[in-house]
């Protein structure tokens, strides 16, 4: 009997086990789930107010618990600001996974275990940070990259042990004695002291490399893998794989770019082991390998082995899970080129997720499209594929990414649209259901007729029929590490280089695309979806041409233009997302801008409370997705939060495009439907203080006509004050704008008039222009 | 047309139009596109600045509707009782000291000095546009502002005590015979400069500084001479008035509705 209950028992918790591991990837934006934890519920001036009074009680002196003081301040608010951008993630596998990893890390110290937070960011760097509060946040980017767990573990107890030493602290106080020059960096002269600054966080860093290794080796993780996760940050500017690309793969019989040789050529990649570090908050990855090496024992190298102490299958899990995301992170950022090519080496890496991936690659290459006939795209400088702040003019890309950049540079908007017609094509035929590739197809068939002059007759013609022959794959590559891969792709390059240096000649020929549709054209319900939309912008054609006719030349301005982005819009209900109150002090002298974030904070709880006021004094009922309600917040309004912002940034990238896809609306549009309101509110106060700069002239004038000087003078010495209220309505459907105000105004902001502009604001809003 | 009707007429009408902004509503102060206040004008006499002299203060009720969001039209009535009692004020009343009027035998006396005291009334409407600054934040009716109109002064004379010193007949005073005085009206173009803040739900603080222009000063203190003790001192009243509301700064307490 008893047997048998330990049997059945071991069957579901092995059942148990196999579901854990038989985990389905999640193909829309991972959101927070659980409890909400403390860090999210306290406003920062109590965060402050804590930090304080442990400052208070070491009693160290004024000089050193003044300085403390001020990080904590500006510190918080950072922290915060991550806190709360939308993009932080916890309670999901992500984030579980992060802190499984953490758990085994610190197993031997539970009191310092105790301490952190971690939380994953989404954001596509290759990084991870940690915080003086004891939060580390690790990014979406780094868990796509990692080659394997113990990675990962290395990477955690680096951070541990930032945080172990204080160093963000140290480097706060060591950086202000720098600026300032004090204490035992008197003698320095500036460049110096600057270099000194440079040094110092070099130094910090090799100290959290040693800390972190003495943290790690007490773990069974493979030591190896320390100096592999340096390989893997040597490389972690590129894409998570590198994979071969051509366009061959989007051909068909009758549909075939004229010359694929030219989109071959793949950028030379330039990451280098031993780079100038001097400029640089961390030393160049040489240094770090030979900083480590002297450490690691070779009893512990051939010791510990596993690369993996959870679970194999968890970690696969959690690598896809994390490139999945990236598509997410990539279409808020309209990074079109970038989400085509991941969803290229995500269909490689992950084959049975064809359809998924697909679906992305129309996604983007109609983002390119619309881009382009919109000619927003090749006016504004190019990106370096990397994040970086500084803006590079290299046109060329590193690794496989170049020859996607070049191919799709040297198409233009029509080519593109036919190109992104047809996967959409591909992926509406594959499934009905799919209503985004459904508005992918009408929008890029609908803007290849509207800006070219092609018929549906020019695409009916039928040309010879030839067979492309397909190009091999060299999978010789595909069992080595990625970086294992760019190192050989490095020395072959080198290799090309010096043989030849021949450019392709670019080739005008448009007749290709005339095979486009010729294939699908077959299809009856493809014809008659593709006429019918031929036939819409023909009617359109000819309607604009008719007003062109009728147009007067005469320029004036109608009220209608003026009430473009409505007043007296006749709401009753509205979304308001957490309105922003912002003070701005320029100092001249000092030619420094201070924000006293504290005084922000509680104006924000201020504005907030008069949004709702008079919305309701106005009879609006207004939802407000409030950040600043901290005793109220739960994890479904965060994530209400994060998916509006998500939605937003998106949006707003796609600012002047009409016929962009908003990826995130179909979130958006559940999220309407609960709050049975489809408007949403941005709005906000900023404020901004400068002081008059003193005119000679004008005094040397008043001196003359002397009763006026104290006149002057108190002008001279008076600040001027803009007060600027702004807001936007958005609808949550369509993307559309339906109401901008922007109000500049100079006067000392006070509560009451700024209540006042609010109210006649919403007033504006809710009544109906008869 | 008259002079005055037309500046009534450019106020009222021409301003209107250029102001009007159709597309946007008018939410007066939450709603509230009336307000009525009751407030103490108290004037600066730039002719006879005393302290007691601004503490005779003209009580007020003024109305204003919104017309839209930058203006309001208002009006107010006011009374005020002033008093002249010290010698140097009556000095002041009449602005010279030797000024002749002829008495009741025809001969041409000249005043030495006046004494005694002069009461008179003055009651004051004022019909007037408000153009709220919408750059420091204001919509009508809150904020700061600025107000142009036309204030029409009635002054008539309660009680005239005044006698008068002469050196003709040395040290022979004459006295006001009658007390049948005539109610003289008195016209000013008015600007003021102002603010309106509520302090309480719709209660609301009002604070302003005026000029006044009054359109018929010269024609007025021309130099004549009287045979009417009365005519005498109503002209001279209009005369000092004219000189007395030049500037004026008013306090109010109002509420919107």
């Amino acid at each position: 009997m008893n047997f048998k209950i330990y049997q059945l028992l071991y069957i579901t918790i092995f059942a148990f086990v196999n579901i854990v591991n038989a985990q389905s990837v999640q193909y829309s934006p991972l959101r927070c789930a659980g409890e909400i934890p403390n860090d999210f519920l306290l406003l920062n001036f109590e965060k402050i107010d804590l930090e304080n009074q442990k400052i208070d009680n070491k009693n160290q002196g004024y000089s050193n618990s003044k300085i403390e003081k001020e990080f904590v301040n500006k510190s918080t608010f950072r922290v915060d600001d991550i806190l709360f951008s939308g993009k932080i993630l916890y309670g999901d596998v992500l984030t579980n996974y992060v802190n499984d990893v953490a758990n085994i890390v610190l197993e031997s110290d539970p009191n310092l275990r105790k301490k952190l937070r971690f939380y994953v960011l989404k954001s596509t760097s290759v990084n991870a940070f940690s915080t003086y509060q004891g939060i580390i946040f690790v990014t979406v980017g780094l868990l796509s990259q990692i080659e394997n767990e113990a990675q990962l573990a290395f990477i955690l107890s680096h951070e541990i042990a930032h945080y172990k030493l204080n160093h963000t602290l140290n480097s706060y106080k060591t950086n202000e004695q720098l600026k300032k020059g004090n204490g035992k960096y008197s003698n320095l002269s500036l460049e110096k002291r600057i270099e000194e600054t440079f040094n110092y966080s070099k130094e910090n860093e090799l100290e959290a490399d040693k800390e972190g290794y003495a943290i790690f080796s007490k773990t069974k993780y493979s030591k190896q893998a320390v100096i592999e996760s340096f390989d893997m940050l040597l490389y972690s500017y590129l894409a998570y794989d590198e994979i071969e690309w051509n366009p061959a793969h989007l051909q068909d019989s009758f549909y075939k770019f004229p010359s694929l040789s030219k989109y071959k050529k793949e950028g030379t990649i330039n990451a280098d082991e031993e780079e100038d570090d001097e400029h640089s908050t961390h030393p160049n990855i040489r240094k770090r390998k030979e900083n480590i090496e002297k450490i690691i024992k070779e009893k512990d190298l051939i010791k510990d082995t596993a690369l993996v102490l959870t679970n194999e299958k968890t970690f696969n899990f959690i690598q896809k899970q994390a490139r999945t995301e990236l598509f997410f992170i990539l279409t808020n950022q309209t990074d079109y080129k970038r989400l085509y090519y991941f969803s290229y080496l995500y269909s490689k890496n992950y084959q049975e997720d064809s359809a998924f991936c697909k679906h992305l690659y129309a996604l983007g290459v109609y983002g390119l499209a619309n881009k382009k006939t919109n000619n927003n795209e090749f006016s504004t400088k190019k990106k370096r594929y990397y994040l970086s702040d500084d803006e590079d003019d290299e046109e060329e890309y590193e690794g496989a990414f170049n020859s996607v950049n070049l191919f799709f540079d040297g198409l233009n908007g029509t080519e593109l649209s036919v190109l992104s017609s047809r996967m959409a094509w591909q992926n509406y035929s594959a499934n009905l259901n799919n209503s985004i590739a459904k508005e992918i197809f009408i929008k890029s068939v609908y803007t290849l007729f509207k800006k070219s002059n092609y018929t549906v007759s020019y695409f009916e013609t039928v040309e010879n029929d030839t067979i492309v022959k397909k190009n091999k794959v060299d999978k010789s590559n595909e069992k080595l590490t990625k970086s294992q891969k760019l190192k050989l792709k490095q020395q072959k390059q080198k290799e090309e280089a010096e043989e030849s240096d021949e450019k392709s000649t670019k080739s005008n020929n448009l007749s290709y695309i005339k095979g486009g549709f010729t294939f699908y054209l077959q299809n009856k319900t493809f014809k008659h979806l593709f006429d019918s939309i031929a036939k819409v912008v023909k009617e359109e054609k000819i309607k604009e041409d008719e007003d062109d006719e009728n147009e007067d030349n005469s320029y004036s301005i109608s009220s209608k233009d003026i009430t473009k982005y409505g007043h007296n819009l006749g709401l009753d209900s509205l979304i308001l997302l957490n309105p922003n109150y912002s003070t701005y002090k320029y100092k001249a002298v000092a030619d420094k801008i201070l924000v006293n974030h504290l005084l922000n904070e509680q104006n924000e709880i201020f504005l907030t409370e008069t949004y709702i006021e008079m919305a309701k004094e106005n009879g609006i009922e207004l939802s407000v997705i409030n950040m600043l309600d901290r005793q109220n917040l739960t994890t479904e309004k965060l994530n209400e939060y994060s998916i509006l912002t998500e939605w937003l940034t998106e949006r707003t990238n796609n600012f002047n495009n009409n016929n962009s896809i908003v990826y995130n609306k179909q979130f958006v549009s559940t999220l309407a439907k609960d709050k049975q309101c489809n408007k949403i509110m941005l709005s906000g106060v900023t404020y901004l203080i400068e002081g008059r700069t003193v005119d000679g002239t004008l005094i040397f004038l008043s001196a003359l006509a002397w009763p006026t000087l104290p006149l002057t003078l108190t002008y001279l010495l008076d600040k001027t004050r803009e007060v600027t209220i702004s807001t936007i309505i958005l609808d949550l459907e369509t993307g559309e704008l339906v109401y901008l105000d922007n109000k500049d105004m100079n006067f000392r902001a006070k509560k009451n008039i700024i209540r006042n502009q609010i109210f006649a604001l919403f007033h504006d809003i809710k009544t109906k222009r008869k | 047309m008259k002079k005055k009707y037309f500046i009534i007429f450019l106020l009222f009408i021409k301003l209107n139009i250029v102001q009007s902004k159709p597309f946007k509503s008018v939410p007066g102060f939450r709603n509230n596109r009336n307000t009525i206040s009751l407030g103490l004008r108290s004037y600066i006499p730039m002719n006879d600045l005393t302290i007691s002299n601004m503490l005779q203060v003209s009580k007020e009720i003024t109305y204003d509707r919104v017309l839209n969001r930058r203006s309001t039209v208002s009006f107010s009535i006011g009374q005020q009782n002033y008093k002249i009692r010290s010698s140097q004020t009556l000095r002041n009343f009449l602005d010279l000291d030797n000024r002749l009027f002829v008495n009741d035998f025809g001969d041409e006396v000249q005043i030495v000095y006046p004494l005694g005291e002069i009461e008179f009334s003055n009651v004051h409407f004022n019909i007037s546009k408000t153009f709220f600054i919408s750059n420091f934040g204001a919509i009508a009716p809150y904020g700061k502002y600025f107000k142009m109109g036309i204030t029409n002064y009635f002054l008539k004379i309660k009680k005239d005590n005044m006698t008068y010193r002469t050196n003709n007949f040395s040290n022979k005073t004459y006295k006001n015979p009658d007390n049948d005085f005539v109610t003289k009206s008195l016209m000013a173009l008015n600007f003021e400069l102002g603010s309106k803040v509520f302090f309480y739900k719709n209660m609301f603080f009002n604070k302003s500084v005026s000029f006044n222009f009054p359109l018929n000063f010269w024609s007025e203190g021309k130099y004549n001479t009287y045979t009417n003790m009365s005519t005498f001192h109503e002209t001279y009243l209009k005369r000092y008035v004219s000189g007395m509301q030049t500037i004026n700064i008013n306090l109010a307490l109002g509420f919107a509705f």
